[in-house]
């Protein structure tokens, strides 16, 4: 992900309102993707954005980093959606137990690559749901975020290990449905 | 144009984007959204009452300042409190309640 220049950030730091909003807009459609391919409920998403927003306007003197902002405002999200979770008591029902292949990931296709038609489109989204939430939000952040292991794990408050084992079976998964469709 | 499943996640809640700037405008300026709403809500239901009330007001203050400052009240004058006291009761009688809590 192209991360925002300091300036951006900087500004924003000074109460800029149009440094803002180009922020806002930068980030909008993926944090809302992440949030609504996390709790597949789109006004809930467009409510964690607004709480995302609002709190980054609020803290982002806790920002150590202003390089790291993008990855600081989807910690932000990720934590509203893992609230989102706990309040609807669904968390036990998504979570699944994938955290012991610690496997880096295997040889064969990339999924990002081999899943470049569009018709396939859709069942990309149908297997991206049926992930379990652990996966499919390390998912999300390497595909929508762009983020490097490090920046995911810092989000998701879990060691590297554990995103790359989560990215594994994700990709695993993926690539499975690529190849029922290739026979 | 070959697409990534980025482009494809993205393109599929691309239809979000309008209330998506609706938000960030929300978060950026609250004070001034909640103050603008309030301005609305208040007269645009009551349009014709609010110009009228204008109007009565206006013909209120045209009239006030066309009064000749000689036929106007002099109580509208600087001092007029104290005068009015110090005309009823000598300086010490109006003090005198004070005393009582010194």
């Amino acid at each position: 992900m192209s991360e925002p220049s300091h300036n951006l950030v900087q500004a924003a730091r000074n109460n800029d309102e149009s440094a803002w909003e180009q922020l806002f807009r930068e980030y909008q459609l993926r944090l809302f993707a992440y949030a609504n391919g996390l709790t597949g409920d789109r006004e809930t998403a467009f409510d964690i954005v607004q709480e995302s927003f609002v709190r980054a306007v609020s803290h982002l003197g806790s920002l150590r980093d202003d390089a790291k902002f993008g990855s600081w405002l989807f910690g932000i999200a990720h934590q509203r959606c893992m609230q989102h979770f706990r309040r609807a008591k669904r968390e036990a029902a998504w979570l699944g137990s994938d955290e012991h292949d610690e496997s880096p990931e295997g040889d064969g296709p990339d999924p990002r690559d081999a899943l470049l038609s569009a018709e396939r489109a859709e069942a990309l989204y149908a297997l991206v749901d049926q992930l379990p939430l652990p996966q499919r939000s390390a998912l999300l952040l390497h595909v929508l975020g762009e983020f490097p292991l490090e920046e995911i794990a810092g989000i998701a408050a879990v060691p590297v290990g554990t995103v790359k084992s989560r990215l594994h079976h994700a990709k695993r998964a993926l690539r499975k449905l690529i190849e029922e469709g290739n026979p | 144009m070959k697409q990534n499943p980025r482009d494809w996640l993205l393109a599929r809640d691309k239809d979000a984007l309008p209330r998506l700037d609706s938000i960030g405008r929300a978060v950026l300026a609250p004070e001034r959204a909640t103050f603008r709403e309030a301005v609305v809500e208040i007269f645009r239901p009551n349009l014709p009452v609010w110009a009228s009330l204008a109007v009565v007001w206006l013909l209120l203050a045209a009239a006030h300042f066309t009064i000749s400052p000689q036929i106007r009240p002099s109580s509208m004058g600087p001092g007029y409190q104290a005068d009015m006291v110090t005309q009823l009761v000598s300086p010490d009688e109006a003090l005198s309640p004070l005393d009582h809590h010194s």
